[in-house]
């Protein structure tokens, strides 16, 4: 883009001038003409009349004059082309390299930009999504139904508006589950966004009803997969978590709903979720925040305005969607939230967690690319020494400079199509790779990485900028010297001069100290990876089943629910090959319940204490394996009758009870529904710290307490936790049996801790795995550059080493001496390279994980490896230098 | 008369090769020599300058005119002066038969 502007301002400077010119000529004919006629007796008037008719208009003679202009440097262009093509084909080993070079550093570019492009550019598939507003408080965009229907009936800026939720359906009916991803919408969704169905018809505000008769859509996607794209599926029906939907309509291919990396199967319309979590629908919570509401701005109105009347409106939509029994001092504080709106670009976790590294990615491509660049440029200076003659020859012959170096300059430009040709064709498969190495749970992210016009126009952009970047310099340099002085000597004259100040060996200080940037970055990110899956979770990763059943289907009473749970339990820890079983409500690194707690000080004063809190079934610990420390565990005593006990974890006891033993201390809770009630909670262990939800962050203060006595209003049946020996394959299947002895409705899905627990590091991962890709693709185009230019030294120097060795060198010697030139340029690269990696290292300090950006290890092993990888790319071909024979080298002189 | 066409080229060309001139004396010349016979539409007379350029036939360059004013001259290359040769060549025989056959049929 950038060299693009360049051409245009260039063509546009050098017109202008030729338009000047074009006016003065015709000027001055016109001039003459008239003086001619003024002398043969006209009056000036009627001769300056006569001039002009004669000439005929001047516009059409310029349009006609401009017209062979065109066609000039189209001429000269074609003429550039096909010379560039001719003279790279008789090189074929240099344009190989080269284009090779420039392949991987385009090719490496494209496909990180092209994911760029889809986690991030890419707009909504939907009509005019710029319209579309996203509405945030206090940045969250979540809401409860009362605060969406307050919002849908009283506001004025919207043409229309939806609201939505993710929720899992189950398509078979007891037994393992079959999960498929679903959507509750409003029965706007549709028509806000403008998306119309490919089959049958989507759904509208008359099927969102209560009482209504369900019905489903199914996703492009879900329909091919699933009913083989039947053309008849309307009116078909689907099981969804035991409930029948009729199928009315699918939607377009290009549609995955407005989560970015994400796809949907079915969407149903929002009043469905009231019987299917007909035991307590959060559609009538008026605490349970669950919807993500998106508006369709009224034509001619800005989003300024709209959030100016948004925060209008937004005291009395929250008084009146307030819950219930909101204590009135909370009131006020509550309604006095705002709703602000952002344009909707598409929600996604996935940007959220791989907006950032993708762009430290993308840098990296860069550097590569940039090494790449130096890489052919010094080619290119290397070529220009052996093609001094010709380029001589061509200036003598009446070439004008700028000709040449645009000739000169159009041969890069070809080779750097040539590259980013195949370097497109590289990130044609290197991109969906890289997509499938974030996948969570064997799924990969639904991302369209497909070239679209700003990846196309990304890689064209970047192959001139390249072109332009290691061809500009070259061509200057070969186009400079005089051209008699270097028709006399021999070729050898550009490069040969040694120490001092050169292009040449500007380009390999770049070189050397870009790569160490890159290896130091990749050793960064690898030793953040090593940190992290090293460290001490707190807990055994290793041999836990976790597995989640779903009663819903069975529609049981809450004490069957709780008693079909340790039922359950019970009958899971039978199983042959199960050392030890437990349920729990939060796993690790998959969500958090928080809130504060208040503890008594010694003074009489209390404090508050923000803690993280787990409700556990006995056995928890010894099956993660967390030591319990002290005290007890929970056991069928603790129930939601018996007095309220914990145990903490080492953090949390530190925290409430500094310097003290805290068991047997107790502390105050407050239950979370209806009306605030404080009990007291007596401490009856401390268990070691564990991992929370972040695999980065210090355990947080954790308390744990029994199932029965967690403060939810519903039966917890939590995630089972089996620690397991031999085949899990074995257990699934004994797990799958119990259940089906316990009630064959009941459903179930099956995890492994371990993989969990990797899944928490896709991101670390898929960083330190394409850096230490990235940073190794660096080593091999600078070693590679490194050994042309110290092979091309050695050719060049030939005649100099023979009579060196003629006179009595030995051979040592003369490696030496060849290598030490190569010692200079590494010596001042690698600090270059140091301190660009503290200060790049800086930039990225949030990434790193139990290291900081000058890690000293770090730094040291990537300037040794460079140090050998630069020491061998020189060997070879000094060591070659050395051992030429005197007695024939001299004799080709 | 009119000019044929593709004949300007020929005359710019036969012009330039008595020495450089700017393109309102070509075309004053052109006049002159061909006894007013031959009337050169003088707006045709630059393109045909900018195409026998580009061409690579004739020159430009910038001089001063006997006014002493600044003028664009235009002179014949070396690739110019083949090029005057073979038309040259190539119009006597054309003319000499049609004139044969004009004088014969």
């Amino acid at each position: 883009m950038f060299t693009n502007l360049i051409f245009r301002l260039r063509s546009l400077f050098g017109r202008r001038t030729a338009e000047a010119e074009l006016d003065e000529e015709l000027a001055f004919h016109l001039e003459h003409e008239t003086a001619k006629l003024t002398r043969a007796g006209a009056s000036p008037d009627e001769a300056r009349r006569r001039a002009r008719l004669a000439i005929g208009g001047t516009s059409q003679i310029k349009e006609e004059v401009r017209d062979e202009w065109i066609w000039r440097w189209c001429r000269e262009l074609s003429q550039d082309i096909r010379y560039s093509i001719r003279v790279l084909r008789q090189s074929p080993t240099f344009t190989a390299v080269a284009v090779l070079s420039l392949a991987l550093g385009i090719g490496a570019n494209t496909s990180i930009f092209s994911i760029l492009n889809a986690v991030i550019m890419k707009p909504l598939p939907v009509r005019d999504p710029g319209q579309l507003a996203h509405l945030f408080h206090a940045g969250d965009d979540s809401y409860t139904n009362a605060i969406w229907e307050q919002l849908r009936d009283h506001q004025d800026i919207f043409s229309s508006a939806l609201a939505y939720a993710p929720t899992d359906f189950d398509l078979a009916d007891g037994g393992e589950r079959r999960p498929a991803k679903g959507v509750y919408a409003s029965g706007d969704y549709f028509h806000t966004l403008g998306v119309s169905a490919l089959v049958g018809r989507v759904f509208t505000v008359n099927d969102d009803r209560r009482g209504g008769a369900p019905v489903a859509v199914l996703s492009y996607g879900f329909w091919q997969r699933s009913y083989g794209g039947d053309p008849h599926i309307a009116g078909r029906t689907i099981r969804l978590t035991g409930h029948p939907f009729e199928i009315v309509g699918v939607t377009p291919r290009s549609f995955f709903g407005l989560d970015i990396g994400n796809t949907f199967d079915v969407i149903v319309p929002l009043a469905n979720e009231a019987f299917i979590d007909a035991e307590r629908p959060m559609l009538d919570g008026r605490s349970n925040w669950w919807l993500t509401i998106i508006g369709r701005l009224k034509p001619g109105l800005s989003f300024p305005q709209a959030a100016a009347r948004l925060a209008v409106l937004s005291p009395a939509i929250f008084r009146a969607a307030a819950d219930t029994d909101m204590p009135p001092e909370n009131l006020g504080e509550f309604a006095k939230q705002k709703i602000e709106l952002t344009p909707a670009a598409g929600m996604s976790n996935l940007r959220d967690q791989f907006g950032g590294p993708l762009l430290v990615l993308m840098g990296i491509t860069a550097l590569v690319l940039l090494i790449a660049c130096v890489n052919v440029a010094n080619l290119l200076l290397a070529r220009a020494g052996a093609r001094q003659r010709e380029i001589a020859i061509r200036m003598a012959v009446g070439a004008g400079r700028g000709r040449l170096i645009r000739q000169l300059l159009t041969e890069s430009v070809v080779l750097s199509l040539a590259g980013a040709a195949c370097g497109a064709l590289l990130a044609q498969g290197a991109g969906p790779a890289i997509v499938r190495m974030i996948s969570w749970q064997g799924q990969a992210p639904i991302l369209d990485v497909s070239p679209d016009i700003r990846v196309l126009g990304f890689t064209a952009g970047a192959a001139m900028l390249t072109a332009i970047l290691f061809g500009l310099a070259p061509a200057m340099k070969a186009t400079r010297l005089a051209t008699s002085e270097s028709l006399k000597q021999s070729a050898r004259a550009l490069t040969e001069r040694r120490g001092g100040f050169s292009l040449g060996r500007v380009l390999v200080v770049a070189q050397i100290a870009l790569s160490l940037l890159l290896v130091v970055a990749a050793g960064l990110f690898a030793g953040t990876l090593r940190n992290l899956s090293h460290q001490h979770l707190g807990f055994d990763t290793e041999g836990v089943l976790l597995v989640e059943p779903d009663l819903r289907p069975a529609h049981y009473s809450p004490e069957r629910t709780v008693f079909a749970s340790d039922d359950l339990l019970a009958r899971v820890r039978e199983l042959p090959g199960v050392a030890a079983a437990a349920r729990a409500a939060v796993t690790p690194m998959t969500g958090s319940w928080q809130w504060d707690v208040k503890v008594d000080k010694t003074d009489g004063s209390r404090k508050d204490v923000h803690a993280y809190f787990n409700p556990i079934s006995p056995g928890y610990f010894e099956t993660v394996r967390t030591p319990l420390v002290r005290g007890r565990d929970f056991g069928p005593a603790d129930t939601k009758t018996s007095p309220h006990v914990a145990i903490l974890n080492e953090t949390a006891a530190r925290e409430m009870f500094p310097g003290i033993d805290p068991v047997g201390k107790s502390y105050r809770d407050a239950t979370m529904d209806r009306v605030r009630k404080e009990f007291t909670v007596e401490v009856v262990g401390v268990a070691g710290d564990a991992k929370y939800k972040s695999m980065r962050d210090a355990p947080p203060p954790t308390i744990y307490m029994p199932i029965p006595q967690n403060p939810m209003p519903m039966p917890l049946i939590g995630t089972y936790e089996l620690r397991f020996a031999g085949s899990p394959s074995a257990v699934i299947n004994g797990v799958k049996d119990v259940a089906h002895v316990v009630d064959p409705r009941i459903s179930l899905e099956f995890h492994f801790l371990s993989a969990q627990i990797a899944a928490a590091l896709i991101q670390e991962r898929l960083v330190a795995m394409l850096a230490t890709f990235f940073g190794l693709l660096a080593l091999v185009l600078a070693s590679a550059g490194l050994y042309g230019v110290v092979a091309y030294s050695a050719s060049r120097r030939r005649g100099e080493m023979a009579i060196r060795l003629a006179l009595g060198s030995t051979r040592g010697h003369v490696l030496q001496l060849m290598l030490r030139d190569l010692a200079v340029l590494v010596l001042i690269g690698l600090p270059l390279g140091l301190g660009a990696s503290l200060a790049c290292a800086r930039l990225v300090r949030s990434m790193l994980f139990g290291l900081t950006p000058g890690d000293p290890l770090t730094l040291a092993g990537a300037s040794g490896l460079l140090l050998l990888v630069a020491f061998l790319a020189g060997y070879l071909p000094a060591r070659r230098a050395a051992r030429l024979d005197p007695v024939v080298a001299l004799r080709e002189e | 008369m009119d000019l044929p066409q593709g004949t300007l080229d020929l005359l710019i060309l036969k012009t330039l090769a008595l020495g450089p001139q700017h393109g309102w004396a070509i075309s004053e010349r052109i006049q002159q020599i061909s006894q007013e016979a031959l009337q050169v539409q003088q707006g045709s007379l630059y393109p045909a300058l900018h195409r026998c350029e580009r061409k690579g036939w004739i020159k430009p360059k910038w001089g001063v005119s006997d006014n002493n004013r600044r003028a664009k001259y235009y002179e014949l290359t070396r690739a110019g002066e083949k090029q005057l040769k073979a038309d040259e060549a190539d119009w006597r025989k054309l003319a000499t038969a049609v004139g044969m056959l004009l004088d014969q049929a």
